[in-house]
């Protein structure tokens, strides 16, 4: 070591805390071994541990400390630093340090919880931990905050009831709002049925309510048939660009008058109306609809040019193009609400193939009083296109006998293992509006599993239904047949309370379908850089605490895109996505945190490497005095450090992140790991803390144990990973070294995890080639909630490590020692 | 300034929704710490896995942290005066302003001075039994108290002065007085909560006679104080709620408060078997997970109302039709605990005849998007209906939103 380093590592003063956590750390760490060993390790001044170290006064005692002890870093060992990294860097700001001067060693998730059956060897690996933080933290620098001003407008995604209230509830308050809707009108799902529970309104009147105020705001600037194809920018600052689809109706000169729907001869299936009901080539979906601008279907129409002829105002235009629109927002609300599950897939149902088995939204449809029969329900066996008429005639008498089908696709493993909430509620409205307006006298049968009415006023209305005389049937059925000439069907169900299987004769059967996130949610999930969830429903950030967040900051969700929801829900959703745009914009600025990539200036060869790796374009080579050099965009950058990985010369680093400082942690980890281990398989991982990392966290939560010589890293995205990482790993003496990154197509980061797979396979071939062995190197795919998996793979490796033994550095180290 | 009656989850996430505009606001909880019913859980559904109800309760959002929040901070906030062991004596309308009246009874700790060091507890040589902590001493705290200061129970104390010898900020006053402090506010956000319907009245169940037959919300106390023993346990759920002649609405969320309670159980000890007794399972959403996760533990359902409970030598014997199997049965068991129905606040009543409020047929406040009846009266979490922590959560963001308004 030179005079210099020397020095250099002299004036560091490490403060290392310890915390019980109550019994949850204290429990099965022995706390005070680890304090002592901690005040043995170089540079550490003090070691102390406490009760709870995120309380007040655990808090103030790391703040005396910084005070008395003169300490300018400090090494934390609790809890996971998702829940209180932010905790103690907030009590380093305000001891007057750089918050970045702080590591945080993860005892609890990693350590107490997982190895809770072992204390002596539950103790040891957090020794190793700490070892790794406190090598780490001496190599961190302090990293800076940017102010940045906000636009005080906002985007919304989706016109339904939940993107309505959010548009007005922003627009009354002053901000600037684009209300965006895929279809040619707002009103969502909503504006498809008949009649909404628990009070019975009509949904139009309260949607004609809406959208009058919609036209009252000013600051509202509704933009239908227009979808979101890209996204740039950040926080306070998003950059979008929205698609237009032509509608071939000029918005400006059209009157709405509706006489170019009621002239043209075309008619083919309504998607509006479930292909229950016809329309013209230039239609409106639904009378009251909003915008009232009717819109051309190019591919329906026979360019016949009567609508042009018929037109007062001279707004039909056959040639209008696709228009992009780009918008300056500061905040985007997504509220792209759930479409029905067509149940094909469900063959002993035989949707699809017996014509009178429909779906719940197909009977909305027909109970709606704007819709193909005016709120009468029918057979479509009976159902037929009068050419003559241009019209649906229904020939045969109405349905007399109903089944109702709960649960179908949902609850159900072969399909989808979730509730759809709502679907007991429609039924029974269903059931009930067919008992009340259309025939008293019909016969309702509801085969249910568990009858889920659970709201305030729902259970009432569950037993207003019942008085009415629908039949409550306990049992999914097991099978539909179809009698081919009369087309009436035969449900056969179990009655479970009965104890005996029933077959019940219906003219209709009714399936209460599963609810999907809208097609093309997972696109602009991607678009927007947003995660789903398995199921495929866009994932808020904590379904308690932030029920309308995102990992993205100023992107909120409201409605049913983060699963279903009733309609007095998703309007509370509306509102509270609202209010925390609002919240967010009404400062005027928002702080970044400049954890970012930074270039070194001399190391940089102008290769352009990391141009090619950012996925944002947030990392530029520019022509500068000293050559060709690469610059980073700080307020693009997004902090995944897949450049900094790729950099053939390391200078491109992700701050916080940087190669020193992660050498030096796996040195720390790995030298102590030697020392306490000693013989045992040492088992290094590097986890994207999006997903790896988090499901670790879960592996903690649930107590899944795996062997204690596994020690993680946290990395901010599998791409981070770089090739000098891993054989620094293998020089230190890791047996084997694996990678925990997101599945392809769910990474936070765009791709960060297929470079990371690109570079682990090559790394393999280079171990190979050196006589290591590419087979002590992996990369998994662990998603968030799959704890069970992380603490599978931590076996299967340390499995592998005993199989193939000590790496031929790690056995010649050790003969050198003995020596 | 704008009045927060009631300390809970709702009133807190109102108070913080409501400063971070700039708005003054305080809060008014008549127990002696923040926290509400939340500090009687031990854990809340439905996030995976389960959070802390310590972390949850003293929280503010910050981004970027995903479970805990900032313990306490909800104290540093500068436009929110929190009054604790308060209760409101009186409101009167002037002027379109509320003048309110509020009785802060004495905690004889002074909340400058206290710093929470807990050497007054270690010298009080009383000791007393708690619901919520168990054993306690006369002067006493939460974990992670809001406010961090002790409290002496005056009805426990023996006024030995000990606690005054030891404390040196001198915190403690033993002759401290009710005091009445007068506040003016421009709306008010009631967030009284709820309560758990204590069953005395369902003899078929014997609630108040056997000593093994308790509620949800007093095995939560118990899974906290971890001291919860038992081989063979029934949950009986829809006690009260879905009753005629109780309460006829359901109470949402005990099912999975129930399966909660039970998973926590099966997890902690693998043996333990444990019988729920339901009407219909309500776990919708992504709540199916919970129930299917309870089923693949070995938790049994049984589709029956149990109809009688008897005590014979130390076990409870409950018969009940199973009404999927069609028979009566005998079940034995250590524990029955009764998911019961969730009512409104004792003290809603006398709130609402000050303020002139709606209230529905069981007293619950009637409310539109958070608005009541009375101009510039608020409501937000259980006090207008029953909802679980993310809806409460969700409603008192959204109802911010009214109240700028």
């Amino acid at each position: 070591m030179s005079e210099k380093e020397k020095k250099k590592n002299e004036e560091i003063r490490i403060g290392f805390f310890q915390c019980h956590c109550g019994v949850n750390i204290a429990g099965s760490v022995d706390v005070k071994e680890v304090v002592e060993y901690a005040k043995k390790l170089p540079n550490v001044v003090v070691a102390k541990d406490h009760m709870f170290l995120c309380s007040d006064p655990g808090r103030n005692l790391v703040k005396e400390a910084i005070k008395k002890y003169n300490l300018n870093r400090v090494v934390s060992s609790h809890c996971t630093p998702s829940l209180h990294q932010e905790t103690f860097r907030t009590v380093l700001k305000e001891a007057g340090l750089n918050p970045f001067f702080h590591e945080n060693v993860n005892s609890r998730e990693h350590a107490s919880w997982v190895h809770y059956r072992d204390k002596k060897k539950a103790t040891d690996k957090v020794k190793v931990l700490v070892a790794g933080g406190i090598e780490r933290v001496k190599h961190h620098k302090p990293i800076g905050t940017m102010r940045l001003k906000v636009k005080k407008s906002v985007l919304v995604i989706g016109g339904g009831p939940a993107g309505i209230q959010a548009a007005l509830d922003l627009g009354k308050a002053g901000y600037k709002v684009y209300l965006v809707d895929r279809r040619p009108h707002l009103g969502g799902n909503m504006a498809r049925l008949g009649k909404v529970f628990p009070t019975d309104d009509c949904p139009i009147c309260i949607l004609g309510k809406k959208f009058h105020e919609l036209r009252q705001v000013k600051e509202i600037e509704v933009i239908t048939y227009a979808e979101v194809k890209e996204l740039s920018g950040y926080v306070g600052n998003y950059k979008v660009k929205i698609e237009k689809k032509p509608r071939y109706v000029d918005e400006e000169k059209c009157i709405g008058c509706l006489t170019c729907v009621s002239k043209c001869p075309v008619r083919v299936k309504s998607e509006w109306y479930e292909g229950m009901d016809v329309r013209p080539a230039i239609y409106i979906n639904y009378p009251a609809q909003f915008p009232r601008i009717p819109v051309r279907d190019p591919e329906a129409c026979i360019n016949c040019g009567v609508c042009k002829k018929v037109c007062p105002a001279d707004a039909i235009d056959f040639d209008q193009k696709p228009e992009t629109i780009e918008l300056e927002v500061g905040a985007i609300i997504v509220a792209t609400g759930y479409e029905e599950w067509k149940p094909y897939a469900v063959e002993e149902y035989g949707y699809g193939k017996y014509k009178n088995v429909i779906t719940q939204l197909e009977l909305a449809q027909m109970l709606n009083p704007e819709g193909p029969t005016h709120g009468k329900p029918f057979k479509p066996s009976d159902a037929r296109y009068d050419k003559k008429k241009r019209k649906l005639v229904i020939e045969g008498e109405p349905p007399k006998k109903y089944v109702f089908i709960h649960c179908v696709g949902s609850r159900d493993e072969k399909y989808f293992s979730y509730c759809s909430k709502i679907c007991c509620m429609y039924s029974i409205k269903h059931a009930k509006m067919i008992l009340m307006d259309v025939d008293p006298n019909a016969e309702i049968y509801l085969c249910y599993m568990d009858i889920r009415a659970f709201s305030k006023g729902y259970e009432e209305y569950y037993k207003q239904v019942q008085k009415l005389g629908a039949r409550i049937v306990r049992g999914k059925p097991a099978e539909i047949r179809e009698d081919p000439k009369t087309k009436k069907l035969y449900v056969k169900v179990e009655d479970t309370l009965l104890g005996k299987p029933i077959e019940i004769e219906a003219d209709l059967v009714v399936l209460a379908s599963t609810l999907r996130p809208s097609k093309g949610t997972k696109e602009l999930a991607d678009i927007l850089r947003i995660t789903t969830g398995e199921d495929g429903f866009l994932r808020e950030l904590h379904p308690k605490v932030g029920p309308v967040d995102t990992v993205t900051a100023g992107i909120f969700i409201a409605g049913a895109a983060s699963g279903p929801k009733d309609i007095p829900e998703s309007v509370a959703q509306g509102s509270a996505a609202a209010a925390r745009a609002m919240s967010l914009l009404g400062k005027g600025e928002v702080e970044i945190i400049l954890n970012k990539a930074e270039v070194n200036q001399e190391l940089c060869i102008g290769c352009g490497i990391c141009e090619t790796l950012c996925p944002y374009g947030a990392i530029k080579v520019h022509e500068t005095h000293l050559g060709r050099k690469a610059k980073v965009s700080e307020v693009e950058c997004q902090g995944c450090g897949a450049c900094a990985g790729g950099c053939p010369t390391g200078a491109v680093m992700r701050r916080n992140y940087e190669l020193d400082q992660m050498f030096a942690q796996i040195e720390g980890i790995l030298r102590s790991a030697k020392e306490i281990f000693k013989d045992e398989p040492i088992v290094l991982a590097f986890a994207c803390k999006q997903c790896a990392y988090a499901a670790s966290e879960a592996a903690g939560t649930s107590r899944l144990e795996y062997p204690p010589n596994v020690f993680i890293i946290r990395i901010p995205c599998s791409g981070t990973i770089d090739i000098a990482h891993v054989l620094k790993a293998f020089k230190e003496g890791a047996d084997v070294v694996y990678v925990g990154g997101c599945e392809p197509g769910s990474c936070a980061f765009v791709d960060g995890n297929l470079k990371a797979e690109k570079r682990i396979q090559f790394a393999k071939r280079l171990l190979d080639a050196i006589g290591i062995g590419g087979d002590r190197l992996e990369i998994f795919w662990i998603p968030a909630p799959e704890s069970m998996k992380f603490a599978e793979v931590a076996k299967m490796m340390v499995e592998r490590a005993k199989k193939l033994g000590p790496t031929p550095l790690r056995k010649a180290k050790a003969v050198k020692e003995v020596i | 300034m704008i009045l927060i009656i009631g300390g809970g989850i709702a009133g807190m996430q109102s108070a913080i929704e409501v400063t971070s505009y700039g708005l003054e606001a305080a809060i008014v909880e008549k127990s002696p710490y923040l926290g509400g019913n939340a500090n009687f859980l031990h854990k809340y559904f439905p996030s995976m896995p389960l959070d802390c109800s310590v972390c949850i309760t003293s929280c503010i959002d910050m981004p970027g942290i995903r479970k805990c929040f900032y313990r306490s901070s909800i104290f540093s906030l500068e436009n929110l005066k929190i009054y604790t062991n308060s209760e409101i004596k009186e409101i009167k309308k002037e002027n379109g302003k509320f003048k309110v009246v509020i009785e802060k009874l004495p905690r004889y700790v002074r909340e400058d001075r206290c710093v929470n060091c807990e050497l007054c507890k270690d010298a009080c040589p009383v000791e007393v039994e708690d619901n919520l902590l168990g054993k306690r001493k006369a002067i006493y705290s939460y974990p992670q108290p809001i406010p961090p200061v002790y409290t002496i129970d005056m009805q426990a104390c023996n006024k030995c002065g000990k606690c005054k010898e030891v404390c040196r900020t001198d915190a403690i006053d033993l002759e401290q007085k009710p005091e009445k402090i007068e506040l003016e506010a421009e709306a008010i956000i009631i967030a009284t909560g709820f309560e758990e319907f204590k069953p005395h009245d369902m003899v078929e169940y014997g609630y108040g006679t056997y000593k093994n037959v308790i509620t949800q919300l007093e095995l939560a106390k118990m899974l906290k104080q971890d001291n919860f023993k038992a081989e063979k346990v029934l949950m009986i759920q829809c006690v009260g709620s879905r009753d005629k002649r109780f309460f006829a609405y359901c109470s949402k969320i005990c099912c999975m408060f129930a399966i909660k309670h039970a998973i926590m159980l099966k997890e902690k000890y693998p043996d333990i078997e444990i019988y729920i007794a339901y009407m219909d399972i309500r776990t919708p959403g992504f709540y199916e997970y919970w129930y299917r996760k309870a089923r693949e533990l070995g938790i049994k359902f049984l589709r029956s109302r149990p109809g009688d409970i008897v005590e014979n030598n130390g076990k409870l014997e409950v018969y009940f039709e199973n009404t999927l199997e069609k028979k009566v049965d005998k079940l034995e068991v250590d524990y029955v605990v009764l998911s019961t129905a969730l009512i409104p606040n004792e003290n809603v009543k006398r709130l609402a005849e000050m303020l002139g409020l709606e209230l529905d047929e069981y007293g619950f406040i009637l409310s539109e998007d958070g608005r009541t009846n009375v101009p510039n009266v608020f409501v937000a979490g259980l006090a207008s209906s029953v909802k679980d922590v993310p809806e409460t959560v969700l409603e008192a963001v959204a109802s911010t939103v009214e109240v700028i308004k």
